[in-house]
């Protein structure tokens, strides 16, 4: 979808993020908006370096908990992490516009006025709950809702302490019906009603909510739907009626690739692709629709744009009839008139005519308009 | 006898933006673009074929939410203001320029840019855009498919089996009201499929869909011919899978043709550039800058520095690329043909306002690409996938894998640290939705009326360009905003059904804002 892409804008914090932001704001408020759009246009590549850094997201197994949204019920009294309470995050939401999201201070001003009227979106909707989402072949995206009271009654059913336990995320890989499932037990921290767990491609996984004891003994608070991830690379399957081409060369000529590479080449060429981890300098650019294809302008430090316009104007008769350089002009009702030019170097003779309604006098004046530009070097002063 | 095929898909898109409580609304004039730029160049290049006899078969979805904001009488006004003042600010500089002949000549040619849309606009189509497409598919020219009811990226809001099939059939029943027959195919929002969505598509009667390359690459079992042939799914709905090839060529920053010197600089507009008292008139009536459309600069090179731009040197850059797209077509079909043993389908889907809105000149591009494809070769011939279905009824059974055309191909610009507060919402949302539908059914009047609008507000919540927005980092506040708003008025509607105390005033004042879909059926939401 690349109507959005045109007012990237963000970029500016990972340019100058040791620059504060009030500084930032006002710095942006002062600029004329030539340079915060070259700034802007300048910032896309900058956002896309800077989300692959993001990723793979840094939560590995030993898992800090993601700014949490909505966390509403403390899983366990453990946590020590900063994480956002929602009332900081609503607190942050309510501001009216974060600087580097906008293009000027009069943005500003305008979002401001569309925030005061909403109200909060509720906390919870109270009920008991874990859900699991599909991400990407690599990662699995949870969310949940537990309310105290269950939480209570589950914690009672292994002691009522919460001495020695702690709240887990139980991921389940239930690939195969054989046997009882596999399982990683993820530690839960804060606040947190929400997580990305990592995983493998084209495996099927659920997740538990719950409360672990030291001794073992672990009590679910919910469970989750079932997903399966989608595998990063061809199938094993083959279809006898549909065989006799290589698969290799259909798979190279349809990725784009060149034709010759084997297929665990292939396979790590597209996972790279798709991980956006190709540096060819166009970026993910070439197979997405995000942003514009169009190339953007370079940005620069310090600069400086001038220009000149020539304003002419004068009055006469109202009935008078008045032409400039031969082109008729406009009279307002008075029988005054303005006339706005760009006025580029060189010389400009601008001959003006006015002539009377009775046809009897034509009076002229011809103003003579030079303009000379000089552009001396840049001084640079210590 | 041609080699092989080629399919344009040409994505037209915008979300729901519509703001008759103000009077001037920002967001709004990305339609209001997209018209001037896109929809009415296009409608141009179209009625040039055939005028003058040039075969054409192109793809063309027009999203329901376009669809709407296209119909609807407050924004066709409201362009009309836009494109007066356009026409305006371009009569003003016509005379401004009068000292440099280069930029005149530019400044002539948006007049007669916007005068000629305003004419299109009101004589030739009385404000209706959507009939002038919907003429050239009646005359078997264009193949116009549908999308999700508002965009909503299906992978993600799909918690309850009601909220794909609602999507995908409040679209196809948009689809049948306007073009009088069933929609043949379906853009899924973002390229968004997941295995099992095909099975909405089939009960509302659509035949195929688009994913990108590696939704069918890696599909299972493996697909014989790649991309270049569809692939049926279990419930018999053909999937047909982007080429990355042609794609590369228009999309890419680096290598694609946009990017070229003489092509005009999208990043230098007069409503920027020009003295704020003499512009002020013509941006955000709070003085915010914005753009007019009018640019003057071609992309000249990398630096900041740039040449005014020449219509006539960018027309003939269009025409070369136009060839040399051809040209790499035919090759590549012709290479095909040999390998595949059956002729190869190439698809090469894109947004629609690239061409026009970013690619200023895309227009020219296609407009000589499909004069050049129907006259100066034979080894390609353009079709639509329902075409190819005709022609290749036989296809692989195969199902797709989960994918999407977004950034690193899955669901992860909808799915970060920016937006994934909204999925707790959409799905308790689309919960209640499906069970006050289930509820209530059979009720009417006011109770009917509510379940109507709360269907509008989950919908509009839904729009996955919220999500996108949000990723992106640009104008957050509006997404956010958005997605809030839609919920709040949602789930003020759950509440007051639930509890029998409806506010009829307050439920009118939605139906006449949110007023996307007037004859939506809250019943697709019912088990």
């Amino acid at each position: 979808m690349a109507w959005f892409g045109k007012k990237e804008k963000k970029t500016e914090k990972a340019e100058n993020n040791k620059e504060e932001k009030s500084k930032k704001k006002s710095a942006a408020q002062k600029k004329p908006s030539l340079v915060s759009r070259i700034t802007s246009s300048a910032k896309k590549k900058v956002t896309k370096k800077k989300s692959n850094l993001e990723n793979p997201p840094k939560i590995k197994k030993s898992a800090i908990p993601v700014a949490s949204e909505i966390g509403f019920v403390e899983i366990a009294k453990s946590g020590t992490e900063p994480v956002k309470s929602s009332e900081a995050r609503r607190k942050k939401q309510a501001q009216p516009a974060q600087p580097e999201q906008v293009a000027s201070g009069q943005h500003n001003k305008r979002e401001e006025k569309f925030w005061r009227r909403l109200d909060h979106l509720p906390e919870h909707y109270g009920d008991n709950f874990i859900y699991l989402l599909v991400r990407d072949p690599y990662w699995l995206y949870t969310y949940w809702e537990i309310q105290k009271d269950h939480q209570e009654r589950c914690l009672a059913q292994i002691g009522g302490s919460w001495d020695g336990v702690r709240s887990v995320l139980r991921v389940y890989d239930v690939t195969s019906n054989k046997g009882l499932p596999s399982f990683i037990d993820i530690f839960l921290q804060g606040m947190a009603s929400n997580w990305y767990v990592e995983v493998q491609p084209n495996r099927s996984y659920l997740v538990e909510i719950g409360l672990l004891h030291r001794d073992g003994r672990f009590v679910a608070l919910a469970r989750s739907n079932q997903v399966t991830t989608p595998r990063d690379g061809m199938s094993d399957v083959l279809d006898e009626e549909w065989m006799d081409i290589d698969f290799d060369k259909i798979y190279a000529l349809s990725g784009g690739f060149d034709v010759g590479k084997s297929s665990a080449e292939l396979t790590k060429m597209m996972q790279e692709r798709l991980k956006g981890a190709i540096s060819s300098g166009s970026g993910a650019g070439v197979i997405s629709s995000l942003g514009s294809p169009v190339r953007m302008v370079k940005k620069r430090g310090f600069w400086f744009i001038l220009d000149c316009e020539l304003i002419v104007y004068g009055a006469t008769e109202p009935d008078a009839t008045v032409t400039l350089q031969g082109k008729p002009v406009k009279l307002r009702p008075d029988g005054t008139f303005t006339l706005r030019f760009a006025l580029p170097d060189g010389k400009q003779v601008l001959d003006a005519h006015a002539y009377s309604a009775d046809g009897v006098e034509e009076r002229i004046i011809t103003p003579i308009v030079e303009r000379c530009t000089e552009r001396p070097a840049p001084v640079l002063k210590a | 006898m041609e080699k092989g095929f080629l399919s344009l898909v040409l994505h037209a898109h915008l979300p729901f933006v519509r703001h008759p409580e103000h009077e001037y609304f920002l967001e709004e004039n990305w339609l209001y673009e997209a018209i001037t730029e896109t929809y009415i160049p296009l409608i141009h290049m179209y009625e040039g074929f055939e005028r003058d006899n040039v075969p054409f078969r192109i793809t063309m979805s027009l999203t329901p939410p376009l669809i709407s904001m296209l119909r609807d009488e407050l924004l066709q006004t409201r362009y009309l203001r836009h494109l007066d003042n356009l026409i305006e600010l371009a009569n003003k500089e016509v005379e401004r320029t009068r000292f440099q002949p280069i930029f005149q000549d530019i400044a002539l040619h948006y007049y007669w840019q916007f005068t000629r849309a305003k004419d299109t606009f009101l004589n030739h189509y009385q404000r209706d855009l959507v009939s002038a497409f919907k003429g050239f598919q009646d005359r078997g020219h264009l193949e116009i498919i549908t999308c999700g009811a508002t965009h909503g990226f299906l992978p993600l809001i799909s918690r309850s089996e009601s909220s794909a099939r609602a999507q995908v059939q409040t679209a196809a029943r948009q689809y049948e009201e306007i073009f009088g027959r069933t929609a043949p195919g379906i853009w899924l929002p973002e390229c968004g499929y997941f295995p099992g969505l095909d099975k909405y598509l089939k009960e509302a009667g659509i035949k195929y869909f688009l994913t990108d390359t590696h939704g069918i690459l890696h599909a299972s079992p493996r697909p014989k011919f790649g991309v270049f042939a569809p692939i049926y799914c279990p419930s018999g709905v053909a999937a047909f899978g982007r080429d990355l090839e042609s794609s590369k060529q228009v999309w890419s920053a680096a290598e694609g043709y946009p990017g070229d010197a003489d092509y005009r600089e999208f990043y230098r507009d007069i409503g920027f550039d020009l003295d704020y008292d003499y512009i002020k008139p013509y941006i955000a009536p709070d003085g915010l800058r914005v753009n007019t459309g009018i640019k003057y600069y071609r992309i000249t090179g990398e630096s900041d520095s740039k040449e005014p731009y020449v219509r006539a040197w960018a027309l003939e850059k269009a025409a070369s690329h136009a060839a040399n797209f051809m040209f790499n077509r035919e090759k590549q079909a012709e290479y095909l043909y040999d390998l595949l043993g059956r002729k190869p389908l190439i698809m090469a889907p894109y947004d629609a306002e690239l061409y026009g809105h970013w690619w200023y000149e895309g227009p020219e591009f296609l407009n000589f690409f499909i004069r050049k494809m129907a006259f100066d070769q034979k080894t390609v011939r353009l079709i639509t996938p329902s075409d190819y279905l005709k022609i290749y009824p036989v296809n692989q059974v195969s199902t797709p894998s989960l994918s999407s055309w977004g950034w690193k191909g899955y669901c992860e610009t909808w799915l970060s640290d920016s937006n994934h507060w909204i999925y707790r919402h959409l799905h308790r949302a689309s919960i209640r939705m499906n069970e006050m539908a289930n509820r209530f059914k059979g009720q009417n009047g006011k109770i009917e009326r509510a379940l109507n609008q709360a269907a509008r507000e989950l919908f509009l919540a839904q729009s996955s360009d919220w999500a996108f927005i949000m990723h992106t980092g640009t104008m957050v506040p509006y997404a956010e905003k958005r997605t809030k708003e839609h919920i709040l008025n949602f789930n003020q509607l759950y509440e007051d059904l639930m509890n029998n105390q409806l506010n009829e005033g307050w439920l009118h004042q939605l139906e006449k804002t949110n007023n996307i879909f007037p004859k939506v059926d809250y019943r697709v939401f019912c088990n």
